[in-house]
């Protein structure tokens, strides 16, 4: 094989000269150094590697080289000046060092036998290419361009011309006759040579005729949240998520794949791991698998889409590099709605309690005393009280490299981030290690080793940040933190409400701490059979554990509380309350083992290229957990167990699942000349979920590249690249299977009774009882999951503008249902019965050029999915109305209902004439200012039956993002926007009210300003002065204003400037020659938002009681890469 | 070829090797065969029946008495529910569709409604496999799983009229959508407790359990009450919907006679194995479950984590320190109908001054102290302050009045101004509070089948462990007096003389009433006091057919007034009542239309069954 290598042919050096600054400037001075030596440094500042024999002699001339902002062919010419040296420019920015004496011999071996072929070689500004190198395939002959970019070449006919060019695609031409050639390079982009990692194997974008899109590290890496998944969303298209939180710890994203529901997680090929709270420094790249032909590999859990997670490894013969980065940030709260201040809040109460009374009597005229008239001698803001900047910093040191027969790459990373809460309770820190090694011990066997770990820490007050919110939102401006004459407690905020200093300060309210330990080890062995070429064999085995261990000690706060009638303070337990606090323990403990065989065969037949395989993989998991609890600590003294009173709140439970799968994978791809593809793969899945275990899953993709064909030659200057790709795909999906299984421990298939059953008393007697389970159902087998998927690759311009668009259809059947006449339920057995599809398209576009000095591109993405449902079993409904309302089957399944609401009543009159309303308590609580809605039905009433579809839910159906960069001398500059369209948001029960559950010491949101109210609300007969939202009351007890319509649903569109990042690398220059890079930037995250959702966070999740809750974050951060 | 080998071995292990390994079994379902090696299972196994009838069975202190934390009496004359948005909800839902059938096309059918074959059909499995045994004590399973069976239907007829009769397992699947006539149905209950009767012991062999498992007076009391509904919705009510809904006339004498036969074996012919309590509040908070009054109960023990519920949404907040208030409380009608100890029914003393809340009603029947919790009235230790306000005449001649407007002002706990040991209004109401801690809008709150053994630390923690009682001697006494008055009614006097004496005995027992001439008025008002909140009210108004003229009334309040005289030495502090309408908000008229007397079929399981009329 080596030999095949050197027999590659060199040409002289009559071009040094004009090699000119198209490559990387070199500045060295050696003296009295072998050249064996004098390569490393070239290599270090060029970034070029050199690949030669130990065996060749030359390299131990001692010589003296001074170059001075020369190109590497200068540099490399003077070197090897007067040696027997030659070498050979290869992609990707590697060298070949071989012996003249090789090179010319074999130069001239088939020279008469062959015509002259001449041609030009040019890029697509008509610029002749320059030291291109032209081969002819299969053979070891070749040549490289002239400065006019001019080539000749000896080439018999039928033989393939190969014209390759570092940073421009190569490209092959079949030679017919001896006619001069014009050959034009297409540009390489940045992302198309890559290797993609797909299912079980790998694939040259080129050659991929799947739905898979990737980021890779040098993205990830600008993630400013320490979730990884957030890193995904917006950046590839097909991903669709929602980022709720900016709470540490709780920041997941909601992330689907072409809104199919929870995709399957690959690391390093074990499917089932945590990528989340991964270090983005030690990612090489993560594919997203969308369609059946890629994710079928994974059969029956890939169904909604497969994310596949490569970890970074070193390189052979290559010299450790460290990497360092480190960045810190400080974290703003975003978008976080404004409460009323005092003079505000005390109007609105006053108006609550005048209306309350308005509404038994339209003529009331209210009291002074009936008004809650008090002093603000001190006006807590307790936003500016709650909220403080704070910090998060994330670092890595990474080192990789490698020698002749071993690589390796380190890595240990470290993100610390902390809470916004001023009482500083709230914190997070990771440690990332991982260690990954590729030795080879013989020449056809070699060993990978893996281990990846982190630790991870998360700290909380005792209460959750939901509740602290609330009560952020809800303790009034008049309350102080703590009164001056009781300054040992904070003040009591009133019933519910509490105080949120309080109960975010561990000291009083205490802690919640979650420990997390994560390790994966893998094992590799690979085996190149020596004899049949191709044939490789390979074992994996990947073992992953995590330990999570949770403490929870809820203190019971202690208030200082005032009552105003009688001037008197008073706290809200005595010292000798028994119930202080109360503990609870969780430990939770997950292994899963997968072993995998493999037999690869990979070989090209002339122009058929064979890339296949054979996979045989088990896995085996466990999952344990066991909580512990106690009540009614007499002392908060101790937080352990023991200082619970024994007999109180006692509690204990142990939880065990166990699971196991065995498949057989059969991958088969087969391409012809680059041109035709076709893929099969098939995966025979067992699984413990069903009677009948074993199940097979067949898909197939074809795809085509016109470009390759003739007669699109003429089109190639507009037209460089185009692929179109078709591919279908049967997935058995078993979610909904395990998940009965994960909830119940018990299978569809299975009959019998459950233990324990409740608890059945006789006397004093008390026994288990036993419950029947379901009967069962031994056909029950996996939903079938249909993917078809159409995609279209296409590079215009000759990589000015490139991108792909694809369209898609999943049809589930065999979704688990029980039958509506099922006995009416006395036999209650699960069927596969219901049915839903999800289609959606998906487009992605690039361009990047070159103005001099000035690189940019723009790219985005855009994607739209919705799910039908299809067949829903279903009882018998009593009118066709009820049957189009309740019945979702053949219906979007993101559809809401409500009511249609048509305008506010302007006044009493109008109120008199309006249609009864059947869901308030009736029209005499309505108010000018209520809620007027469409009698949709026209029989007189509003009520239920006017209810039709007037909106979407929270998740959008279309996701976009737009990333645009440039650099320029040094600087670069990124920016990220990210967006999503065609979602509703409902507001939540609580945030409808002004008062929260109609209770006036709460605080108020302050858009709750502008509502209709009385000028004078003393005066029965003042005007009403109209505002957005109605009159101020409690709506609890009257519904009217708060029936579902389109009033409280508010479109969810929003676009934002997720990321924005300035940086600049110094010059060799300044840093000298021992650094490789330096790197500084800025980077703001969040920091411009564009919404059609005035007060809350875009991404915010929708909840039912409160939208008050931890909020989304943004935050401004700089850092420094530095690499050696 | 070494190669070859393995890797078909691997093939071979990885296919086909592999089905025994991937079963994988649950720890926490087990099988028949795991059954048969353990006993205690199988005993489990036949008592989990007890369990199942317990959710079904309509009674006190289980979550189908319960419709979004209420007692159902809420729904009647009876009690009203104290919470506006509560109120409302209720409003929209007739108690047709609450007690039975769908009330949500969203959620499915109402928690309350009852279409348990699902333990029907696990019983007549039971029964199908054992009733040929010789085994006594087998047999005696069976006589049980037969009165089970025969609870379960009745939950069902009670509710729907007609509905389809299974008597052996089913198998396969096919809708359950042919009823049967009402009559057939009261007639399929009928011999299940026969059977149940002919086969069941008089007393289980397990004395502790004998209240908790059914043995031969068990089944006859449920024969008594389920005869008895039989016979009068035969009487009054009428035949629709081709006999599914209501009985002909000419078969009340006999359902009559049936109820009044099973009452006269468990009170004449039991040797005074049941008596009446005199302690009759005991038999429902705790203190006294295993009196002989019971005949049948559900036990609960808050060791084992099995309590009642609703204990803590009907509890005041003086008792829960947190929380709602109570969500149902008794209106002023129904404390008015506890007659004074002389034995008539009077209103209470409205204009009269008396120095204490709790005077006012210590001349009536003992029930009311057991059953409600009246202005100044008592409850594990704790004395209620319920009034609406305090009203100051002032020495000047001026008069002031005082109370509360809102929660916020309560709980600030303002006094009134000169007399600062008073409170505006009483600290358990009265005052405007729609949804908050404190008060009641009635005047009154619920006591009977409240835990009464001791306050309870936290109520949230439901230490409470009282029984639920579910068939007693008082009711069985109560379905011969009505079954006997009814008959004579129907020109069969023959039960009348034994009736008035187990009457007026009832009367003296519970309440320290005198005798009464048993009639129909007087047995059914006997029966809406002793049987108060213990779940008959909603059926007794359906089957007597007088559900309707409840529609569309409302309830009345009790305001109790603090008075402070200053124009008189030594100042005057004395109480008086007044009458009110129930809160202003309109929400608490009470639903009851032609419709109601029967309840909605779920239908949504059963495509193709007829629905009851007015639920089309």
């Amino acid at each position: 094989m080596k030999n095949q290598i050197i027999r590659c042919i060199c040409i002289g050096s009559f071009m040094l000269f004009f090699y000119g600054n198209t490559f990387a400037q070199i500045t060295l001075s050696v003296k009295n150094k072998a050249i064996r030596q004098i390569i490393p440094e070239i290599e270090k500042q060029s970034g070029y590697n050199l690949f030669y024999s130990n065996a060749l002699s030359g390299l131990n001339i001692v010589k003296d080289l001074s170059v001075d902002n020369k190109s590497i062919k200068e540099t490399l010419d003077l070197l090897f000046q007067a040696t027997d040296i030659a070498y050979q420019m290869k992609e990707n920015k590697q060298i070949l060092l071989v012996l003249k004496t090789q090179n010319s011999a074999l130069q001239s071996e088939n020279a008469q036998q062959r015509q002259q072929v001449s041609g030009i070689v040019k890029d697509h500004s008509n610029t002749p290419v320059v030291g291109a190198s032209v081969a002819i395939k299969g053979t070891t002959a070749g040549t490289f361009t002239n400065p006019k970019g001019e080539f000749s070449l000896n080439i018999a006919k039928g033989q393939i011309l190969q014209i390759s060019y570092v940073g421009f695609i190569t490209q092959e031409i079949i030679i017919r006759d001896n006619r001069p050639l014009a050959v034009t390079l297409v540009a390489n982009d940045r992302v198309l040579d890559d290797i993609v990692v797909v299912g079980y194997s790998t694939r040259s974008r080129e050659k991929l005729i799947s739905s898979v899109s990737t980021i890779n590290n040098a993205e990830l890496v600008k993630t400013t949240t320490p979730n990884l998944e957030n890193a995904l969303t917006g950046r590839v298209s097909g991903v669709f998520s929602r980022q709720s939180s900016g709470e540490p710890g709780s920041d997941a994203a909601n992330l689907q794949i072409r809104g199919f529901g929870a995709a399957l997680v690959v690391v390093d090929g074990i499917p089932g791991r945590n990528y989340s709270q991964l270090d983005p420094s030690e990612i090489e790249s993560i594919s997203v698998l969308k369609d059946a032909s890629a994710a079928a590999v994974y059969g029956m859990q890939g169904a909604n889409g497969v994310i596949l997670v490569t970890t970074k490894r070193g390189s052979k013969q290559k010299k450790t590099s460290i990497d360092i980065s480190t960045r810190y940030g400080l974290q703003i709260p975003h978008n976080y709605p404004e409460v009323t201040n005092a003079a505000t809040w005390q109007r609105l109460v006053n108006e609550y309690n005048a209306n309350m009374k308005l509404i038994n009597d339209k003529n009331a005229i209210i009291n002074d005393s009936e008004l809650m008239i008090r002093d603000f001698p001190n006006e807590t803001n307790w936003y500016d009280e709650m909220i403080q900047n704070a910090p998060i910093s994330q670092s890595n040191i990474n080192l990789s490299g490698g020698s002749d027969k071993m690589a390796y790459f380190f890595s240990v990373g470290f993100l610390q981030q902390e809470g916004i809460w001023s009482t500083n309770s709230t914190s997070k820190k990771r440690v990332n290690l991982r260690s990954n090694l590729d030795i080879d011990v013989s020449d056809d066997l070699s060993l990978s080793m893996g281990v990846g770990a982190f630790l991870d820490n998360l700290d909380y007050p005792g209460r959750g940040a939901a509740e602290i919110a609330r009560s952020l939102k809800n303790t009034a401006p008049n309350i102080p933190v703590r009164w001056d004459a009781y300054p040992d407690y904070y003040a009591f905020g009133g019933e519910g409400t509490d105080n949120p200093m309080a109960m975010a300060d561990d000291a009083t309210s205490g802690y919640n701490r979650h420990r997390r330990k994560n390790l994966n080890v893998d094992l590799g062995l690979k085996y190149d059979i020596p004899f049949v070429d191709g044939l490789s064999l390979k074992a994996n085995i990947g073992y992953t554990a995590e330990d999570a261990w949770n403490k929870n000690w809820y203190m019971n706060i202690i208030y200082a509380g005032y009552r105003v009638d009688a001037d008197e303070y008073y706290q809200s337990a005595s010292a000798s309350n028994t119930n202080k606090a109360s503990l609870s323990l969780s430990d939770g403990n997950n292994w899963n083992l997968t072993g995998q065989g493999f037999i690869n065969y990979l070989n090209s037949f002339g122009q058929h290229n064979l890339n296949s395989g054979l996979v045989f993989e088990f896995s085996q998991a466990q999952n344990k957990s066991t909580i512990t609890s106690r009540g009614e600590f007499p002392s908060t003294i101790l937080d352990m167990l023991a200082g619970g009173l024994n007999n109180k709140q006692v509690s204990n439970s142990e939880g065990l699942r166990e699971y196991r799968s065995a498949s057989v994978i059969g991958r088969f791809s087969y391409d012809y000349a680059a041109k035709y593809f076709v893929d099969f793969n098939a995966r025979y899945d067992g699984a413990q979920y069903f009677a009948d275990k074993w199940g097979l899953f067949p898909s197939a993709a074809v795809g085509w590249m016109l470009t390759k064909e003739d007669f699109m030659t003429s089109l190639k200057p507009i037209i460089s690249e185009l692929k179109i790709r078709a591919s279908w795909g049967q997935l058995g999906d078993l979610s909904a299977a395990k998940s009965y299984y994960d909830s119940y421990e018990q299978y569809y298939f299975q009959s019998g009774y459950r233990y324990p059953g409740e608890i059945i008393n006789f006397g004093d007697r008390a026994i288990y009882g036993l419950t029947p389970t379901v009967n069962a159902n031994t056909a029950f087998t996996w939903s079938k999951s249909t993917m078809v998927n159409l995609g279209i690759d296409f590079k215009l311009w000759n990589g000015l503008l490139g991108g792909s668009a694809e369209v898609f259809r999943r049809n589930r059947s065999g979704l688990p249902a029980q039958k509506a006449n099922d006995n009416a339920g006395a036999l209650a057995t699960w069927y596969n019965l219901n049915n839903d599809n999800t289609r959606g398209f998906e487009i992605t576009l690039n361009h990047h050029n070159k103005f001099r000095t000035l690189d940019y591109f723009v790219g985005g993405n855009i994607s739209w999915s919705r799910t039908q449902n299809g067949h829903l079993e279903h009882g018998q409904f009593t009118s066709g109305y009820q049957q189009w309302k309740w019945y979702n089957g053949n219906q979007w399944n993101n559809v809401r209902w409500g009511l249609n609401q048509v305008g506010q009543y302007q006044s009493y009159d109008e109120i008199a004439n309006a249609p009864m309303h059947n869901n308030s308590n009736n029209n005499a609580v309505i108010l000018p200012g209520d809620l007027k809605y469409e009698d949709w039905n026209g029989d007189g009433y509003i009520d239920d039956n006017d209810m039709r579809p007037i909106g979407r839910t929270s998740y959008p159906e279309l996701v976009f993002g737009i990333n645009m960069g440039a650099a320029w001398k040094g600087f670069d500059i990124n920016l990220f926007w990210q967006g999503g369209a065609l979602s509703n948001f409902q507001i939540s029960a609580f945030d409808m009210d002004a008062f929260e559950e109609g209770k006036t010491f709460r605080n108020a949101w302050n858009y709750f300003s502008d509502r209709w109210y009385k000028a004078d609300y003393t005066d029965p007969n003042a005007v009403w002065i109209p505002g957005y939202f109605p009159a101020i009351r409690d709506m609890n007890a009257q519904t009217i204003n708060r029936q579902p319509s389109n009033y409280w649903m508010w479109n969810g569109n929003y676009i934002r400037l997720k990321n924005i990042e300035l940086g600049y690398t110094f010059p060799k220059s300044i840093i000298g020659s021992r650094i490789k890079q330096l790197r500084v930037y800025g980077n703001l995250y969040n920091f411009l938002t564009f919404s059609s959702q005035k007060y809350f966070d875009p991404e915010q999740a929708e909840t039912i009681l409160s939208f008050a809750s931890y909020p989304q974050i943004k935050s401004f951060n700089a850092g420094v890469n530095l690499k050696f | 070829m070494k190669i070859k080998l393995t890797l078909l071995w691997c093939i071979a292990f990885t296919c086909f090797g592999c089905s025994d390994w991937l079963d994988i079994d649950s720890k926490v379902i087990i099988t028949d065969e795991d059954i048969k090696n353990y006993p205690e299972l199988a005993e489990a196994q036949f008592l989990s029946n007890y369990a199942e009838l317990r959710k079904t069975v309509h009674s006190i202190g289980d979550g189908a008495m319960t419709y979004r934390q209420h007692h159902l009496e809420s729904f009647t004359d009876d009690g009203a529910s104290n919470i506006d948005w509560e109120a409302g909800v209720m409003r929209n839902n007739s108690p047709g569709l609450v007690f039975g059938g769908i009330f949500s096309q969203s959620s499915g059918e109402s928690f309350t409604a009852v279409w348990n074959y699902k333990q029907i059909n696990i019983v007549n499995k039971f029964i199908h496999a054992y009733s040929n045994s010789t085994d006594e004590r087998i047999l005696h399973m069976v006589g049980e799983a037969l009165f089970i069976r025969a609870y379960l239907y009745f939950e069902m007829v009670k509710r729907y009229g007609g509905v389809p009769l299974f008597a052996g397992p089913l198998d396969g699947v096919s809708a359950i959508n042919k009823r049967a006539t009402e009559e057939e149905s009261w007639r399929f209950i009928q011999n299940s407790v026969d059977s149940a009767i002919l086969l069941l012991p008089d007393t289980q062999p397990i004395i502790a359990e004998d209240k908790d498992r059914a043995n031969k007076y068990t089944a006859l009391a449920l024969k008594s009450r389920a005869m008895l509904y039989a016979g009068t919705i035969a009487k009054y009510g009428s035949v629709l919907n081709n006999n599914l809904q209501g009985i002909p006339q000419s078969s009340a004498k006999e359902f009559l006679l049936e109820a009044a036969e099973a009452a006269d074996q468990i009170i004449n012919h039991s040797n005074n194995k049941y008596k009446l309590s005199a302690a009759f509040g005991d038999l429902f908070n705790g203190k006294d479950e295993d009196n002989n009054e019971i005949i049948f109960r559900f036990s609960n023990t808050a060791k084992s984590g099995t309590q009642v519920f609703i204990d803590y949404w009907n509890q005041s907040y003086r008792m829960k320190k947190a929380g709602y208030t109570a969500f149902m409380v008794p209106a002023l009608d129904i404390v008015e109908q506890f007659e004074t100890l002389d034995g008539t029914i009077v209103p209470l003393e409205y204009g009269v001054a008396k120095n204490n809340m709790e005077d006012f009603f210590t001349n009536r029947d003992k029930r009311l102290a057991a059953s409600i919790i009246y202005p100044g009235g008592e409850f594990l230790g704790e004395r209620f302050s319920i009034y609406k306000k305090t009203v100051v005449k002032e020495a000047g001649g001026a008069t002031k009045e005082y109370f509360y407007n809102n929660q916020q002002e309560w709980a600030d706990a303002g006094k009134v101004p000169g007399h600062e040991q008073y409170m505006k209004s009483g600290f358990d109401g009265i005052f405007f509070n729609n949804s908050g801690a404190g008060t009641t809008n009635f005047g009154f709150f619920l006591k009977k089948t409240l835990y009464g053994v001791k306050r309870q630390e936290d109520y949230l923690n439901h230490e409470n462990d009282q029984d639920a009682v579910v068939l007693r001697y008082g009711e069985v006494v109560l379905n011969f007096a009505e079954a006997a008055i009814e008959l004579a009614d129907l020109g069969e006097p023959q039960y009348m003389m034994s009736a008035q004496v187990e009457f007026d005995q009832l009367r003296a027992t519970h309440g320290g009433l005198p005798p009464k001439t048993l009639t129909i008025t007087s047995v059914r008002h006997e029966r809406r006091i002793d049987l108060l909140y213990e779940g008959f009210r909603y059926w007794d108004l359906k089957r007597w057919r007088i559900g309707t003229q409840m529609h569309n009334s409302t309830l009345k309040a009790l305001h109790p007034v603090l008075n402070i005289d200053e124009t008189v030495s030594p100042v005057q502090v004395f109480y008086t009542l007044e009458m009110a309408d129930a809160p202003a908000l309109a929400t608490r008229v009470k639903w009851f239309e032609e419709r109601d007397y029967y309840s909605p079929i779920p239908t949504s399981q059963n495509p193709g069954i007829t629905q009851n009329i007015g639920w089309e």
